[in-house]
């Protein structure tokens, strides 16, 4: 479909010369990786990219003129039509590098890199060791397990639509998954591992020499870097979305798509008594800010967390104890909850809201959020909230689990003991 | 959009294939008469069309609405001036519970009148995320936390309603743009018309009396829209706003002083013109940023001051004659005008005879160029 766009404002056809002109030298190198498989003569934008994604995916031009495609997940209006309720709604587009392409190789490396205890110090920590596709790309545990054993701060927050968020990690600290991807690597309590030991061992193993060069364009190894090891896990990463729920073919005017309890929840959701909507807002049932709820310590459920959150990145009374806002999106898959692991159930979550969250624990939270305030919700209404909470899920893009890693180490089918 | 419909008809080679673009046949009217219920009726919108017109008839619903679909109009039919001489929707439940709200619309293209909707405990009509709204002659009283709640929508028309009794704002335009708001009659609430985070509004006509707070144009830290500004009050009459407020003590709201007319926070180009401002005991016009209330604005994700509001050609009677305990607890007099001396370009221009415009302050403000 943007391709007919293109035909239709024939006037941008210039600046997208232009463009494959000054990219000329990349264009080159993904020419030799496989990634443009569409650029035959001056019709192929009427055509649709020829290029092979994963099940599931679909190839898009990112440049039709240029004959440059990539693979995407499919979402909802994307292909431009109109929505058929107030309810569709087109998502974000992601926050991407520049440079940034979803080729099917850089994809496919990124998706062994992320099951690869290699990245750790001790080879037996990997980026699914605390993101796991088996347990909603969390770890289904309050807090993480690290390298010796070692327990994180915070919850591992799944990876699931983590691409549309404008920050990452529960306090923002960093913005692009890339950058992101980088933080446990070294982090002493994660994986632990020195950034150029790690270059030292990919570059030994000829599987990731040939796959770092083929989806960045390098020789010889050239391309195992750091910045392309980054690039490789959020292009995975940028895949694993979450947008074909109930709730999405209900509001695509499936009306069959919701039961009648989770028809009555998803209006509790959007009622100003119980304002989940507020924050949890649609299409992403997310936000980019950042929230003071008041949430309970996970050692001691009686006092106050003291982690300060957000004002750690920004200073303010403000931002004291403010978390990100989560997706909703497979919420029924990634127990237990909060930016600790504190609340096991989603019942545990309503009742801690719906008491006027940490006001209602009787904790003093001065800066606590306007929207966090007591509401009344019956047991059948809470049933139908969960419900609703429910109908979010959807893992129809869940990826599988390399069987063979590159390093010969085997990926984890679960978190560490 | 109308094209959609021809384009498959001349595939089937029906006899529609005649009807050009926009003149397809109209649908019947859907009448729904009291002891129906209302969502049957949107429910049974065809997905084939893009319009769809409800006429509601007098009688009590008890029900909740959700409205998703793309141009609806629900219509209640009028028949007198008793707020039983029209459709009521009454959220009130057995043991004296009420239910949450009343309307939820997430359809662009909506446009409700004719309605009396009364006793719910959430919002009388929330709109979220949506766009080309109309909400036109509906009375709501006692409908929770707000009556009528536009919020993160877009080209919004509220004129001729009724708000009483609702313990946040009777009518709220909150995260939106492009509003205009007149007309309306809000009285016996804790905030009696408020413009939040909102750009471009335009508050012309209404009386808003008996509230705690009459207007209000604020911008409030942690909400999806960052900005609030362009937002005009003129030819409004506010008066005696002295309400107990009863507020959740949770709530932002709460913290409002009873006896205020006009309150600007942290609001950027307001426009104050022409409006009548009288017995209001605490004060008739105050301007402010959010440090009054908030005390700290370190890393707030908003400009936490009123900049370059107009006030001009206002009449000002009898305010700030009792101030109320919690307005003095600030340290200020009783008066017409506050400015708390935050912000920028701040300005006042008043055709009243200067010695009659009783300043408050704190510090006065400039003339207006």
């Amino acid at each position: 479909m943007r391709a007919m766009n293109y035909d239709q404002h024939p006037s941008q056809l210039p600046s997208l010369i232009g463009f494959h002109g000054t990219l000329s030298r990349r264009l080159l190198a993904l020419l030799a990786s496989g990634v443009v498989l569409a650029g035959c003569g001056g019709d192929a934008s009427s055509l649709a990219p020829n290029l092979q994604c994963p099940k599931g995916l679909q190839a898009v031009w990112i440049n039709a003129a240029a004959g440059t495609a990539e693979c995407v997940a499919p979402l909802p209006l994307a292909d431009g039509s109109q929505p058929k309720t107030g309810l569709q709604q087109a998502f974000p587009a992601m926050l991407r590098p520049e440079g940034s392409i979803s080729s099917p190789a850089r994809i496919e490396l990124g998706r062994l890199l992320y099951f690869d205890p290699v990245l750790s110090g001790d080879n037996k920590v990997a980026c699914a060791s605390c993101h796991h596709p088996a347990y909603g790309f969390g770890d289904g545990r309050a807090v993480s397990t690290g390298i010796g054993g070692q327990k994180g701060g915070r919850s591992a927050p799944t990876v699931w639509n983590a691409a549309f968020a404008r920050e990452q990690f529960w306090d923002g600290r960093v913005k692009t998954l890339e950058d992101q991807a980088k933080g446990p690597i070294s982090n002493p309590i994660e994986m632990n591992q020195n950034p150029q030991q790690l270059l030292v061992e990919l570059k030994a193993i000829p599987e990731y020499v040939r796959r770092f060069d083929e989806a960045f364009g390098g020789s010889g190894g050239s391309a195992v870097t750091i910045d392309n090891l980054a690039a490789a896990i959020a292009t995975f990463e940028r895949t694993v979305v979450s947008a074909n729920s109930p709730y999405d073919r209900y509001a695509a005017g499936e009306a069959s798509a919701l039961s009648e309890s989770a028809r009555r929840g998803l209006n509790l959701f959007r009622s100003v008594s119980t304002r989940c909507f507020e924050c949890h807002g649609t299409p992403l049932f997310a936000n980019p800010d950042y929230k003071v709820l008041g949430i309970p310590s996970l050692a001691n459920k009686a006092m106050l967390d003291s982690d300060l959150g957000r004002a750690a990145v920004i200073a303010g009374k403000a931002n004291e104890r403010a978390f990100r806002v989560p997706t909703l999106r497979n919420i029924a898959k990634t127990a237990p909850y909060m930016h600790n692991g504190v609340f096991n159930t989603l019942e545990e979550v309503l009742d801690f809201y719906a008491g006027g969250g940490g006001l209602g624990h009787g904790f003093t939270v001065d800066n606590i959020d306007d929207k966090i305030r007591k509401f009344t919700l019956t047991k059948d209404e809470k049933a139908d909230l969960i419900a609703f909470l429910n109908a979010l899920t959807d893992e129809s893009l869940l990826p599988e689990v390399p069987s063979q890693l590159p390093s010969g180490l085997p990926a984890p089918q679960g978190p560490l003991p | 959009m109308a094209c959609r419909f021809a384009i498959p008809a001349a595939f089937l080679a029906l006899p529609l294939l005649s009807v050009g673009c926009g003149d397809y046949p109209a649908l019947p009217d859907v009448i729904v008469h009291s002891g129906q219920s209302i969502q049957q009726a949107l429910d049974q919108m065809p997905a084939s069309v893009d319009s769809w017109l409800i006429k509601v008839r007098p009688g009590v619903y008890k029900e909740t609405l959700s409205v998703d679909r793309l141009g609806v109009t629900l219509m209640g039919e009028v028949t007198g001036t008793g707020p039983e001489d029209r459709p009521v929707l009454d959220g009130s439940l057995d043991g004296g519970k009420l239910r949450k709200d009343a309307v939820i619309v997430s359809g662009p293209h909506f446009t409700m009148s004719g309605f009396t909707v009364r006793s719910y405990s959430g919002n009388g009509v929330t709109t979220t995320k949506t766009h080309h709204l109309t909400l036109r002659d509906l009375q709501m009283d006692n409908t929770g936390r707000y009556g009528l709640y536009p919020v993160e929508s877009e080209d919004i028309l509220i004129e001729d309603c009724v708000a009483s009794n609702i313990s946040d704002a009777g009518i709220y335009v909150g995260q939106s743009k492009r509003a205009t708001v007149r007309r309306n009659k809000v009285f016996a609430n804790v905030a009696g018309l408020e413009i939040e985070n909102t750009v471009e509004a335009l508050v012309e006509e209404n009386e808003a009396y008996d509230n705690t707070t009459g207007l209000l144009a604020f911008v409030l830290p942690n909400n999806p829209s960052k900005v609030g500004k362009d937002c005009t009050f003129r030819n409004n009459k506010i008066h005696d706003n002295n309400h107990v407020n009863f507020g959740d003590p949770t709530a932002i709201v709460s913290k409002l002083s009873p006896g205020i007319g006009v309150f600007i926070m942290a609001a950027d180009n307001t426009v104050v013109q022409n409006n009548d401002i009288r017995n209001n005991n605490s004060l008739g016009l105050g301007i402010v940023g959010l440090g009054l209330l908030l005390g700290d604005t370190k890393g707030l994700d908003v400009e936490p001051n009123s900049d370059t509001t107009q006030v001009r050609s206002n009449t000002y009677t009898n305010n700030g004659k009792q101030p109320d305990a919690v307005y003095k607890s600030f340290g200020f007099p009783g008066g017409d005008i506050l400015w708390d001396g935050t912000g920028a370009g701040n300005c006042i221009d008043e055709s009243q005879d200067d010695t009659l415009v009783k300043v408050a302050v704190a510090v006065a403000l400039p003339r207006c160029k």
